[in-house]
């Protein structure tokens, strides 16, 4: 190697390298502590110190020293460097059946964080008791702190150990001042994590609290239920209010919208009813009208005729009255004079001649009969010719058997039935012309639906039913009743032969 | 020429020992006699390497024994005076980047109390000690409400002081 390498490079090579050994090995001397540590170098002799009291001179602890967070050179073979870790530590406490101040008993579970202090004096105290058992410090601790626990709750109440943080923090300075620091120890906290008691002391401590607070609890929560059903209530009443309101404007307005519909219904009909009203008044002066020209119509067709034949017919029975009494004034006068000149003979042949006379008055009253009836039977063939003739003859008849009774009233009677027969004539007439009028509504049904118990036997008995109102509302209206006066006229046709009898056996 | 680089082999792998077993040779070698700052192990070391290797390179460029002798040690003591003085200021206590609270380092701190300090009886303050906040307990003439500033006035153990009210003596 070295016949191949030249001396020269080879030293200078070497000087190069002693250089950086040289620097690598002063650079490895020093040393850097972390934050979480302390070094203490030993080997060094202390500065000398005089007392400035006693005037003893010593060394001090200069010699031993301790760097946190630095560097530090340190001396081969006559220095040498211990670590001392400044870890927190946790250490769990538990003690059992502590007598507190009031001498209740207690089981405390704690927990208390304990480290190597951070300063000079206590990193030297602790390296001299922990440095090669720095895992022992928990064990060492837990015991101490057990104690000083112990004499902490001795010197308290309950009430302190729970509530009183500065009078128990106290006391934990107190304890660690006298036990921790003299080892290097600082307790950064101590906290009492559980407390529990054999008895019911601390169960009882929060019952009266407890029962306040659920009695205000209860109180908070009726009232509140109160306002809220008052609430509840108010608001149901408002909304009742609001209903009502609501379902009386509805009404109004149903109201005001039935008005207005009805109106807008009963428009229709209305106008129709004007319409109507209208079209009856112009048919009501066609009526008008055509009863005019009906009655002038009648005046020259019926009236007019009937009351020529009326003329006629009195004046011939005038004439056969006046006749008929000459007749009887002149049977009768003749009757008379046969009867003065019976009684002048009765009396002329005395009262012997009795049974005579009384037998010719019998034969007097027999002969008297006998030309009654012969009479009689005359008349009634005389009143049937007349009938024949035509319907005024009637009325002679009857005046002729009247005339056997009172005149006047005869001739009276005679005269009402004239007018009446007339009328009745009349309305004879016109009656088909009424039903027919009634019967027009019935004319023009196109369809005929009848709804009726008795089937289509009633429409018949409508229209019989119709002429029957007719003749009702003639009898109403006009106050003729043609029903009465049709019966009358025919019983009185048959009446007068009886009465013309009957009259002239009164007149006998 | 050999034996000149023979010794700086020797001196290179002493050092070359000492950088890779480190303390190990520290408790090897007992030099409790020696007591000085300039003698030490790399010292020694330096010296005898550097001896060797310019001794060397001195005979090879003059190939003249004495001269290289002379040079070698000179230059052996050149290294081995610079291991001393890198060494010297390194060990220089007024140099050290060190941060340890002593106790008098309390004295006119300002802290704030956050456990009252009753009368006669011990509280707590929080004290910021070169950076390091630390929890002292704390003793004083008067009760001292917690949150009250208060000034470290004397020190009692390495856990506990003596405070008053007021602002420190040193900002």
């Amino acid at each position: 190697m070295l016949g191949f390498v030249p001396p020269l490079v080879l030293g200078i090579v070497g000087i190069i390298a002693v250089l950086l050994l040289v620097g690598l090995l002063i650079i490895n001397r020093y040393k850097v502590a972390g934050p979480n540590e302390a070094y203490i170098v030993t080997g060094r002799k202390g500065k000398e110190v005089r007392n400035p009291e006693t005037g003893e001179i010593s060394t001090d602890l200069s010699g031993q020293k301790v760097v946190m967070g630095g560097g530090v050179f340190v001396m081969p073979f006559v220095q040498r460097l211990h670590v001392l870790d400044l870890s927190s530590r946790r250490i769990m406490v538990q003690i059992r059946g502590a007598v507190s101040g009031q001498g209740v008993k207690l089981n405390l579970d704690g927990v208390a964080i304990v480290k190597v202090g951070g300063n000079e004096d206590s990193i030297r105290a602790a390296a001299q008791r922990f440095l090669t058992q720095q895992d022992e410090i928990e064990t060492f601790t837990q015991e101490t702190l057990a104690g000083s626990l112990r004499s902490i709750v001795g010197a308290l109440s309950v009430e302190q150990i729970i509530r009183d943080r500065a009078a128990f923090a106290q006391s934990v300075a107190d304890e660690s001042e006298s036990s921790l620091t003299g080892q290097g120890l600082v307790l950064d906290t101590f906290q009492i994590q559980d407390i529990t008691d054999d008895g019911t002391y601390l169960s009882d401590l929060g019952r009266p609290e407890s029962a306040k607070v659920g009695r205000l609890a209860a109180i908070a929560e009726a009232n509140a239920r109160q306002e809220a059903e008052q609430a509840r209530i108010a608001a149901e009443q408002q909304i009742a209010i609001a209903e009502r309101e609501l379902s009386l404007k509805n009404a109004e307005i149903k109201a005001e919208t039935d008005a207005a519909q009805a109106t807008a219904a009963a428009a229709g009909p209305l106008a129709q009813a004007d319409r109507d009203q209208a079209i009856l008044a112009e048919q009501e002066k066609v009526a008008v009208r055509q009863a005019a020209l009906k009655e002038r119509q009648l005046d020259t067709e019926v009236r007019k005729p009937a009351d020529a034949e009326r003329y006629r017919v009195e004046t011939e029975a005038e004439a056969r009255r006046t006749s008929a009494i000459r007749q009887a004034d002149a049977n009768r006068a003749a009757s008379i004079a046969k009867a003065e000149a019976d009684a002048e003979t009765a009396r002329l042949t005395g009262e012997g001649d009795k049974s005579r006379r009384s037998a010719l008055a019998e034969a007097e009253a027999i002969e008297g009969a006998r030309r009654g009836e012969a009479e009689k039977a005359r008349r009634i063939a005389e009143a049937e010719a007349t009938r024949a003739e035509g319907e005024a003859e009637a009325a002679a008849i009857l005046a002729k058997g009247e005339a056997e009774a009172e005149a006047m009233n005869k001739r009276a009677e005679a005269f009402a039935r004239y007018n009446e027969a007339a009328v009745l004539q009349m309305l004879v007439e016109v009656l088909p012309q009424v039903a027919e009028k009634v019967a027009a509504p019935m004319a023009g049904i196109d369809k005929l639906t009848v709804v009726s118990t008795d089937g289509a036997g009633a429409v018949p008995k409508q229209v019989t039913n119709n002429v029957v109102q007719t003749m009702e509302l003639i009898k109403n209206t006009t106050g003729v009743d043609l029903t009465k006066l049709v019966a009358k006229y025919s019983e009185e046709a048959t009446d007068s032969i009886g009465q013309g009898s009957n009259g002239h056996n009164t007149a006998g | 020429m050999t034996v000149f680089l023979l010794i700086g082999g020797v001196g290179a792998a002493l050092l070359l020992l000492a950088v890779l077993v480190g303390d190990l040779l520290d408790s090897l070698f007992n030099f409790d006699a020696i007591d000085s700052d300039f003698f030490s192990f790399a010292g020694l070391a330096g010296f005898v390497g550097a001896l060797g290797f310019a001794g060397a390179i001195a005979l090879s460029v003059v190939h003249s024994l004495p001269i290289a002798i002379v040079s070698g040690v000179l230059v052996g003591l050149g290294v081995g005076a610079l291991a001393a003085w890198l060494t010297a200021r390194l060990k220089d206590p007024s140099r050290d980047s060190d941060s340890t609270v002593r106790s008098h380092h309390l004295i006119g701190r300002t802290g704030r109390v956050i456990h009252d300090i009753p009368a006669g009886g011990l509280g707590e303050i929080r004290v910021s000690v070169n950076g390091h906040p630390t929890k002292l307990n704390a003793r004083a003439a008067e009760p001292i409400g917690a949150g009250t500033l208060v000034e470290v006035t004397a020190v009692l153990s390495p856990t506990s002081v003596m405070v008053r009210h007021g602002e420190p003596v040193h900002p």
